[in-house]
């Protein structure tokens, strides 16, 4: 009664409703294990992510377990549920986390960490592992940022690392067993270590230097290895793949069937940590594709289909995968949406052919200005790719161009800087030299900047990142820079990056930073008006741990990094490598080009890599 | 191309689904019954499909309607498929084919509801009281500003027809349609000012009855 009272008193009830169509409803007398996957963000951002869509069909498909979502309340229905005492439920039977068995988080972007805190605490689920009792649940958190599960290690019970598909059901059998056991809960946490890619952080004791790095970081139990294996999936066609998907009665910000192409990259960009994370490159058929597309049209009725990659132009078999799609979607009267393609005849002709893309915008990313710095970053894009590239967008129709850059980079000098304003100068040029009976009016060239972060697992892992006043500078310089009309400039807050990268590099001792912040009222840090710099600064001073220790220093080879403990493939010596390649400005081949010796190869049995 | 027209009941966690909302999900929900609705020409195709009067949200219904143009004729199994196709809280109840000129969606000029109010018991008479007022003035919000306005006219009936253990149910006949629409809360919020000691707690609305110009029910 109380909660319909409140979803009436709130903007977009329906993120809170659970009764959405391929929503799976199970007789609680028949489940034995029952699961909460949380995602520490609002309904619409967590329900366009891909994990939760594969996870919860996946756990779902299991009789005896039941898999439910719970996603972060916005402020108001917060303020609403704090008010009437109602705990954090569950969409599908409204049941309290807390009553839950296992208590999953993904962890998609580090300015999501003070939520899942929050959401503990909408929960009654105490935040420290130390704290909950027998009676608790098991919280545990997975995705690309528990590669460096490290700040949140106090939190979690443990972290799967890597690919979850066939882990996830290995842990809930391992579960299942403890659970009839009647054991403590210690219990499980042992029996996990067998299982590849479980980090129990627990088992493992961190000593520090005087300086504040680490000094040792071993397991204090018999079983717990040195370093966990992350987890991959070997065949993709084999791996589950859901054919069906929850359709949200609201919009949602990716409102489309996600076909996944393949997982890793053969670029090698030097900040990117997924490039690195996601090794080696594996893909699915066309056939198994096309064959998934028609089911996933057919069980949701979506008027539109997506693929997705971290490259989609590097997915050898695109021209026969996009001529079926584009079959399927004409004799299915439904869209077929382009990602961001490489320019060239081929994807022009095809974006030509899929009639749905207006011909306004095309996104480039050549991440920096000069030569010389995208060299230094390993982004194989050269002006001279890039001015052909628009000059046909232009030739085509297009008008608009969006320019994604990032500020920051290691080695970056002003002049650097600079040359983000030149570049887009050079593609309104561009323009102005495409014939006037070829072009369409109306040129619009937006320069978006952001802050770059260091991530771990990267070349640039042990690299200073600049401080707010530096990025500041460097915003103004290329904001003075610009001198034509027909561009515009935006970037992002600069405050927002320190954050982002303290959790990013950041150790164990920062879950009483976390912790601390959230009961000074920090949510939503990702939301531009929900992000509270002084809140979160306070705390670190009221907790003594200095955010510049994180970001601003310059670690050394022979330090001891907190995400040490995880082994993700690549080595560190590969990464020292492509680091040093980097200051000297040399470009590292593509992966098909000619293998780079990432250690990959030698991390699983069997030639892997696509 | 025959236009169809469906009656359909929203209920249960489904009233918190929105109008806009709701058209994408019935657009939805025929592609997987596999009925094939008319697609207007143009760039951005759309199907056509109107809703004969917007429902807000946190309110059910049993008698609402839409019109749909489909390719082609329908049988009782694509209603049964459409149901199926449906999510929980949302049912077709009902379906013609050749639709009365004087039952066109633009001819919806009443609506009834039933409220259930959780209040403080009050004197039945109370509400015949206020239904003989002279005039009803309360605050209308509208998207550029608010102003003070007459309610009355637009309430053509008013009744308290059970009484509950923690409170009352009220039917009301207001205004529906194009030319003038009046929402139950704004009704309730009027009673609240007019008629001492009544203070709702809570309340639910459902729609019971879309009524034409001649006052006869769309379906």
């Amino acid at each position: 009664m109380e909660l319909s009272k409140i979803l009436k008193e709130v903007q977009k009830p329906a993120r809170y409703i659970g009764t959405e169509y391929n929503s799976v409803h199970k007789d609680l007398a028949d489940v034995y294990i029952r699961f909460a996957f949380c995602f520490p963000d609002v309904y619409e951002v967590g329900m366009s992510h891909l994990g939760i869509k594969i996870l919860y069909h996946l756990l779902n498909n299991e009789p005896d377990i039941y898999c439910e979502r719970v996603f972060a309340p916005w402020t108001d229905m917060e303020e609403k549920m704090r008010a009437h005492n109602i705990p954090l439920f569950s969409l599908e039977t409204r049941t309290c986390v807390s009553d839950f068995d296992v208590v999953g988080f993904t962890l998609q972007y580090e300015m999501s960490y003070s939520n899942i805190i929050n959401m503990l605490d909408l929960s009654g689920i105490p935040a420290l592992a130390s704290d909950r009792g027998e009676d608790m649940p098991f919280v545990y958190a997975g995705g690309p940022c528990a590669y460096n599960p490290e700040p949140l290690s106090d939190v979690m019970d443990f972290f799967m690392i890597g690919e979850s598909e066939e882990q996830i059901i290995e842990v809930m059998n391992a579960y299942r067993t403890w659970k009839k056991s009647g054991e403590p809960k210690i219990k499980f946490l042992e029996s996990l270590l067998s299982i590849r890619g479980i980090y129990v952080p627990r088992f493992y004791d961190v000593s520090y230097n005087e300086d504040g790095t680490i000094c040792e970081m071993v397991p204090n139990h018999p079983h717990a290895p040195t370093r966990v294996k992350k987890q991959i999936i070997r065949d993709m066609d084999a791996c589950f793949y859901p054919e069906t998907m929850i359709v949200p009665y609201m919009e949602i910000i990716h409102d489309r069937i996600t076909l996944e192409l393949f997982r890793g990259c053969i670029r090698g960009c030097r900040f990117c940590q997924a490039g690195m994370i996601y090794r080696p490159v594996r893909k699915r058929s066309p056939k198994r594709l096309l064959e998934l597309a028609e089911k996933l049209i057919e069980s949701t009725g979506y008027e539109e289909i997506s693929m997705s990659s971290l490259s989609t132009s590097d997915y050898p078999e695109l021209q026969e995968l996009t001529e079926g799609l584009l079959d399927l979607t004409v004799q299915k009267k439904i869209n077929l949406s382009l990602p961001s393609l490489r320019i060239d005849n081929f994807s022009l002709d095809l974006m030509q052919k899929v009639q749905k893309v207006r011909k306004s915008g095309l996104t480039f990313a050549p991440e920096a200005g000069s030569q010389r710095l995208r060299d230094v970053i390993n982004k194989g894009v050269n002006e001279d790719d890039l001015i052909r590239s628009v000059s046909l967008a232009f030739a085509g129709g297009y008008s608009g161009v969006k320019l994604y850059f990032m500020i920051g980079l290691p080695t970056e000098t002003d002049e650097d800087v600079k040359q983000i304003a030149h570049l887009a100068h050079k593609v309104v040029q561009a323009y102005r030299d495409t014939p006037k009976e070829k072009r369409n009016k109306g040129l619009r060239v937006t320069v978006s900047a952001s802050s770059f972060v260091p991530k771990p697992f990267t070349p640039f892992q042990w690299a200073p990142q600049d401080d707010i006043e530096t990025l500041r500078d460097k915003q103004h310089l290329i904001k003075d820079e610009i001198r034509d009309k027909a561009i515009s400039y935006n970037y992002h807050e600069a405050k927002l990056s320190v954050l982002e990268g303290v959790f990013a590099r950041g150790d164990r001792r920062l879950a009483r930073v976390l912790l601390r912040a959230q009961k000074l009222g920090v949510r939503f840090d990702a939301w531009q008006e929900c992000f509270q710099y002084d809140l979160w600064m306070e705390a670190f001073r009221q907790e003594g741990i200095d955010p510049n220790f994180y970001n601003h220093r310059e670690r050394s080879y022979d330090e001891i990094l907190p995400w040490d403990i995880i082994d993700p493939g690549v080595t560190k010596e590969f990464l020292m490598r492509e680091n040093e390649k980097a200051k000297r400005g040399e470009v590292t081949n593509n992966c098909r080009k000619l293998c780079s010796g990432c250690g990959i190869k030698q991390f699983e049995e069997g030639d892997f890599c696509d | 191309m025959i236009k169809y027209r469906f009656g359909y009941a929203k209920y249960g966690e489904a009233k918190y689904v929105s109008h806009l909302d709701l058209i994408r999900l019935f657009s939805r929900s025929f592609k997987r019954a596999h009925i094939p609705l008319t697609y207007s020409e143009g760039f951005n195709p759309h199907p056509k499909l109107a809703i004969g009067l917007p429902l807000s949200v946190g309110v059910t219904s049993e008698c609402e309607c839409m019109d749909v143009e489909v390719d082609r004729e329908l049988k009782k199994e694509d209603i049964d498929a459409l149901n199926r196709s449906l999510p929980i809280g949302i049912h077709i109840n009902g379906l013609c084919e050749k639709i009365p000129g004087t039952k066109k969606l633009s001819d919806i000029r009443f609506a009834e509801y039933r409220v259930t109010v959780v209040c403080d018991p009050v004197d039945p008479e109370k509400f015949s009281e206020f239904m003989s007022r002279p005039s009803v003035v309360v605050e209308k919000k509208t998207k550029r500003k608010t102003e003070e306005c007459d309610i009355l006219p637009d309430i053509h009936a008013l009744s308290v027809c059970g009484i509950t253990d923690d409170g009352l149910m009220l039917t009301m006949t207001l205004s529906a349609g194009p030319s003038a629409n009046l929402k139950p809360d704004l009704v309730l919020t009027a009673m609240e000012k007019y008629i001492e000691g009544f203070n709702p707690k809570d309340y639910d609305i459902h729609r019971a009855k879309i009524l034409s110009d001649a006052g006869l029910p769309l379906l």
